[in-house]
C-alpha cells in the first residue's frame, strides 16, 4: 500500500514543479505606443539575439514611416516582397506627399491575401513567431499582419506505419493546415467543425480538435476540449505527448487513443461519433473515444471485398491469440503437461531440448529478449544495414544457436511464429501491450502451466473489462454487450447492411444507411 | 477501494506460495511406451517398461544416431506400484506414464486376476485410461522386447495394430466398465509373434501380431479364442465393420469358392421369457458384396444369388454357434454380454432372480440365430 501512495506522490509532485519553474513570456499585454521607433526598439529588444530576426524600413511619404518585421525562414521573402515591399514603395507615388495617411490606407494597398490588424505587443510577438509579417507605421496604435508565411516541409506521403493495399495512399504530414485540409476534401459540409487551440507554453503548438456536430456527443467533445485545457507543459513536440496526458488510465498496458497517419481513417472514425485530434509538426492524429476492436481493424478492411475481410479479421484475432500466448503454452506442455502432446511429437521435442542446458522458461526468455534486440535494432539501424541485421540475427540466432545446443530448434519456431504474428495488428501502440503481456503470461506459465496461462487470461480480461476510453468502455460492443454492433467486430457486415453507427459514440445519430441494398 | 487492494495483493501472492508445483523438464521424464506385467516366481509382479530414448529417436539435427531407440527396463515388487518405485530407482530420469498406450499382461498374471493392475492404471493420475489393454501367451516381456517395423518404437505398432480394428479396440477403461457391469464379462485383445513370412525357408524375423481374444471369468483368465472365434465375437457385439467371408460352392454346383466383403452387419439380440424360461433371439443382418469369384456359378441369375445367401447365412450362423457353445460349454463366461441384454429388457426378472444366478443360467440359455444376408453387389465381370 505504501508503495502504491509513494509512486502516487512521486507522480502527482512532478508536474507542477515543472510548471512553477517553467519559463513563460508574459508582461507584453500593453498596447503599441505608436511611437514607432519606441515599438520597434522595445520588439527588437525581445529578440535580442535571435539571428532570424530581421526587418525593413520602407519611407511611405515625407511624415510617415513603415517597419516591416519577420522571422527568416518563416516567410516567403518572395511573395513578400511582391504583395508587400513593392506595393508600399509604389504607395510613395499614389499616395499625398505631406497628408496624414492612416494604416487602413496602407492596408488598402497591400496586395496579400490575408491582412490583419492588432494593437498589443503580444499579439505582435505571437505573430512574428508564428511566421507572419508585421507591418509597424509610425502614428498608428494598430499594426498589420500579413501573412505570407511559407517554410520547408515534407510532402504528403505514403503512410509508412499504416501502409495498405488497398485504398488512399496519402498520410499526414507535420503541416497541421495541410492535414486538416485533407479531412475537409473528405467531409465537404458545415457539420465538420475544426476547434483550434495553442497547447505548450513555449511550443505554443497548435492544435485542433475536429468532429462532426450533429453524430458526436457534445459530451465528448467537452470532455476532449477540457482534458486538452489541463495540460500543462513547456512544449509538445508530437500527439503522443498528449496521448499520455489525455488517457483515463495512463498504467494500462493497452492504449486508449488510437493514433493514425491516415486522413481516411479520421474520416470513418469521425463519421462513427468520435473525436479527432491534430497536432502541429505531428503526422498523427489522434482518434479518442477507441475501442480495443478498434485497434484490430484495419482501414483497408473497409476497402476490400467484406467476406476476404471477415476471414482476415479471423486470422488476425487467431493470430493475436498466438502472440500472446504461444511461447507460453509451449512452455506449459513441455514443462507441465507432457501427456498433452502426441507421442511423435513429444520424442522430437525432448529430443531437440536433450542438449540444451536451461529450462524451457529460461530458454524462450533468452530466444524472446533476443528477438525484441533485433526488432529494436533493426528499426534504429540506418537503411542499407538494417539488412545485415536480420541476416546476422537469422543465422546467428536461429541456427547457430541450436546447432550449439544453445536453445532447441522448436522454440525457434514457436518465437519466429510469434515473431511473424506480432507484426499483424493494424495498431502499433497495440502491438506494443501484447509483446509485454507476452513475458507476463510466460511467467505465469512457467510457474503454475495451463493453470497459469489461464490465470493470466483472466487478469488480462478483467482489466480489459474494466478500461474505459474517455467513458466509453473498451470492450464495447462485447462487454457491454450489443448486438447490434457486432457487425463490423469479428466479421465485417457487408455495407449495405452497416446501417447503424455504433452506440457508445454515434447515439445522437443512429441511422447511417437510408436504403438496403439496391436489387439489380 | 483501500481494502480491495489490499486483497488483490494478497490473492496475488498466494498465487505464488504455491511455487513450482509439478514442474518437470520434457528433457527430463522418461517417456515410457509401453508396460508389460509379468508373474515371476515367489507370487511377484514384475513390471516391464519400454522407455523411449528421445536423442536416438529422432535422425539428424543433433546428428547422433544409431542403437536403440528405446530401453527395456524391468523390476519386481508386490504391486504394481511398488514395482514401479523400484524401477525409478534405476532410472536417472523421472518415470512418465501418460504417453504410454499400451498395456500388455502375461498369461500367469491374468491367470492369478488382473484387478488390481486396472486399479493402478485408472486410480494413479498418470496412467492413461484409454490405453489399449492386451494379453500374451506366455510373457509379456517378450512382446515388448520385440523390434519395430515401420515405427520408431515397437509399443507405437501394438497401438496401430490394435486401432486396426482387426480385432477388437479395448482400452483399459473398456476393460474396466466390463468387469463392473453384471451380466457382461470381459475380454481384451490377445497380442503374438508371429514370424513375418510364411511357408517358406527364409528366416524370416518376427513381428507383432493380433492373434484372437483373452476371455476372462471375473478378473481372472479362463482361455483364449482364436481369429476365426474373434470374428463370430464381432459379430455378435455388433462391431463388425470390414472383413471377407468365403463360402465353398459344393462340389455338385461344380466347386470352388466365392469370397464377399461384409459392407454392413447388423446384429440384435432379442431375450424372450416365455413361461419363466428364457431363450435367446440373435439377429443378424449383413450386407455383402462379391469380391472374388473362382466357382463356375454365374451371379447375374437371381437364383444363383439367393442360393450364395443361403451359404453366407450359413457360414454366419456356424461361426456365431460355435463361439456361443464355446462360450456357454468351455469358459461358462457372459463375453457376449447377454445378461446386459436381458436386463435391459426384464430389470424386474433380472434383480429377482437373474442377477444371482446368471453364472448357471448363462450356461442353459438357448441361443437361436437368425441369419439374414444380402448380396448387394457382385462387380463387373461376367
Amino acid at each position: 500500500m505504501k508503495i502504491f501512495r509513494q509512486m502516487k506522490r512521486l507522480i502527482g509532485k512532478n508536474k507542477p514543479y515543472i510548471w512553477e519553474q517553467g519559463v513563460q513570456e508574459h508582461g507584453n499585454n500593453e498596447g503599441l505606443t505608436g511611437n514607432l521607433e519606441e515599438d520597434f526598439h522595445r520588439i527588437k529588444q525581445l529578440f535580442e539575439g535571435a539571428a532570424d530576426f530581421s526587418f525593413r524600413e520602407i519611407k511611405i511619404n515625407a511624415l510617415y514611416t513603415s517597419s516591416i518585421l519577420y522571422l527568416n525562414g518563416l516567410v516567403n521573402v518572395e511573395r513578400m516582397e511582391f504583395h508587400v515591399i513593392h506595393p508600399l514603395l509604389k504607395a510613395n507615388e499614389k499616395l499625398p506627399k505631406h497628408a496624414e495617411i492612416t494604416i487602413n490606407d496602407i492596408k488598402g494597398v497591400l496586395s496579400s491575401a490575408q491582412v490583419r490588424q492588432g494593437a498589443t505587443f503580444q499579439e505582435v510577438i505571437d505573430q512574428i513567431l508564428a511566421g507572419g509579417t508585421i507591418l509597424l507605421m509610425n502614428g498608428s496604435k494598430t499594426a498589420l499582419f500579413i501573412s505570407e508565411q511559407s517554410w520547408e516541409q515534407r510532402s504528403v506521403d505514403e503512410p509508412v506505419s499504416e501502409a495498405v493495399v488497398l485504398g488512399p495512399r496519402e498520410g499526414f504530414t507535420e503541416n497541421i493546415r495541410t492535414n486538416g485540409s485533407m479531412i475537409r476534401r473528405r467531409l465537404k459540409t458545415t457539420k465538420l467543425k475544426f476547434e483550434y487551440m495553442k497547447l505548450g507554453s513555449l511550443s505554443q503548438t497548435e492544435v485542433m480538435i475536429t468532429y462532426l456536430d450533429d453524430i458526436a456527443q457534445h459530451s465528448i467533445v467537452e470532455e476532449v476540449r477540457s482534458r486538452l485545457k489541463r495540460i500543462e507543459i513547456d512544449s509538445i513536440e508530437d500527439s503522443g505527448y498528449i496521448v499520455e496526458f489525455i488517457e483515463d488510465q495512463p498504467f494500462s498496458l493497452f492504449p486508449q487513443v488510437l493514433q493514425t497517419e491516415r486522413p481516411d481513417r479520421v474520416v470513418g472514425n469521425l463519421l462513427e461519433g468520435k473525436v479527432g485530434i491534430l497536432v502541429a509538426n505531428s503526422p498523427f492524429a489522434l482518434i479518442v473515444p477507441v475501442t480495443f476492436f478498434e485497434m484490430m481493424n484495419s482501414p483497408e478492411d473497409y476497402y476490400g471485398r467484406f467476406i476476404m475481410t471477415s476471414f482476415i479479421r479471423f486470422i488476425r484475432y487467431l493470430f493475436l491469440a498466438v502472440a500472446l500466448l504461444f511461447p507460453s503454452i509451449y512452455i506449459a506442455v513441455t514443462t507441465f503437461h507432457h501427456e498433452l502432446l502426441p507421442t511423435n511429437l513429444i520424442f522430437s521435442v525432448a529430443a531437440s531440448r536433450e542438449k540444451v542446458p536451461f529450462p524451457a522458461v529460461i530458454e524462450a526468455l533468452l530466444m524472446e529478449i533476443t528477438f525484441e534486440a533485433l526488432r529494436e535494432a533493426g528499426l534504429r539501424l540506418p537503411r542499407p544495414i538494417g539488412s545485415t541485421v536480420s541476416i546476422v540475427g537469422a543465422l546467428v540466432v536461429g541456427q547457430a544457436a541450436v546447432e550449439a545446443g544453445i536453445v532447441s530448434a522448436p522454440l525457434v519456431i514457436v518465437v519466429a511464429t510469434t515473431g511473424i504474428a506480432s507484426f499483424m495488428f493494424p495498431s502499433y501502440a497495440l502491438t506494443g501491450a501484447i509483446r509485454l503481456l507476452r513475458f507476463f503470461m510466460i511467467f505465469f506459465a512457467a510457474t503454475l502451466g495451463f493453470y497459469g496461462i489461464l490465470l493470466g487470461i483472466f487478469f488480462i480480461s478483467v482489466h480489459l473489462v474494466k478500461l474505459r476510453s474517455f467513458g466509453v468502455p473498451y470492450m464495447a460492443p462485447i462487454a457491454p454487450f450489443h448486438f447490434n454492433n457486432l457487425k463490423d467486430i469479428f466479421l465485417r457486415a457487408p455495407w449495405w447492411k452497416m446501417n447503424e453507427r455504433p452506440h457508445e459514440t454515434g447515439k445522437r445519430n443512429l441511422k447511417r444507411l437510408s436504403s438496403r441494398k439496391p436489387k439489380y | 477501494m483501500k481494502v480491495m487492494r489490499m486483497l488483490l495483493i494478497w490473492g496475488i501472492t498466494l498465487i505464488f506460495l504455491t511455487g513450482c508445483w509439478n514442474r518437470v523438464e520434457i528433457n527430463d521424464i522418461a517417456i515410457v511406451t509401453a508396460i508389460g506385467l509379468d508373474l515371476v516366481e515367489d507370487d511377484q509382479l514384475r513390471l516391464t517398461l519400454q522407455v523411449a530414448v528421445p536423442s536416438k529417436l529422432v535422425t539428424g539435427g543433433t546428428g547422433e544416431s544409431g542403437g536403440k531407440s528405446t530401453i527395456v527396463i524391468s523390476e519386481t515388487g508386490a504391486s504394481v506400484s511398488e514395482a514401479y518405485r523400484n524401477i525409478q530407482g534405476k532410472l536417472s530420469r523421472r518415470i512418465f506414464f501418460s504417453q504410454s498406450r499400451v498395456l500388455l499382461i502375461g498369461e500367469d498374471l491374468a491367470k492369478k486376476g488382473v484387478f488390481h493392475i486396472v486399479d493402478f492404471h485408472t486410480r494413479y493420475a498418470e496412467p492413461r485410461i484409454n490405453s489399449f489393454i492386451m494379453f500374451t501367451k506366455g510373457k509379456a516381456t517378450k512382446i515388448i522386447n520385440s523390434m519395430p517395423k515401420f515405427e520408431s518404437v515397437s509399443a507405437e505398432e501394438t497401438r496401430e495394430l490394435a486401432k486396426m480394428g482387426v480385432g477388437f479396440k479395448i482400452y483399459v477403461r473398456d476393460f474396466l466398465n466390463m468387469l463392473l457391469t453384471d451380466g457382461i464379462e470381459p475380454f481384451a485383445s490377445q497380442f503374438t509373434l508371429k514370424p513375418l513370412e510364411v511357408d517358406t525357408k527364409n528366416k524370416s524375423g518376427e513381428t507383432q501380431a493380433v492373434n484372437g481374444i483373452a476371455v476372462f471369468k471375473g478378473d481372472k483368465l479362463v482361455g483364449w479364442m482364436d481369429e476365426g472365434e474373434t470374428r463370430g465375437l464381432l459379430w455378435l457385439r455388433n462391431e463388425i465393420k470390414t472383413g471377407v467371408i468365403t463360402v465353398n460352392v459344393p462340389e455338385e454346383k461344380g466347386g470352388g469358392n466365392i469370397s464377399m466383403e461384409i459392407v454392413r452387419g447388423e446384429t440384435n439380440i432379442v431375450p424372450i421369457l416365455k413361461q419363466g424360461e428364457l431363450r435367446l433371439d440373435v439377429d443378424v443382418v449383413t450386407d455383402l458384396s462379391v469380391i472374388e469369384n473362382d466357382s463356375k456359378l454365374n451371379l447375374f441369375e437371381t437364383k444363383v444369388i439367393e442360393e450364395i445367401q443361403t451359404y453366407a447365412e450359413e457360414k454366419i450362423s456356424k461361426r456365431i454357434e460355435m463361439i456361443v457353445e464355446k462360450a456357454q460349454k468351455e469358459y461358462e463366461s457372459d463375453i457376449f454380454g447377454f445378461g446386459q441384454s436381458v436386463y435391459k429388457k426384464y430389470p424386474k426378472e433380472w434383480n429377482t432372480h437373474y442377477k444371482e444366478n446368471w453364472e448357471n443360467e448363462f450356461v442353459q440359455t438357448k441361443v437361436t440365430i437368425h441369419s439374414k444376408a444380402f448380396v448387394r453387389r457382385i462387380g463387373l465381370i461376367k
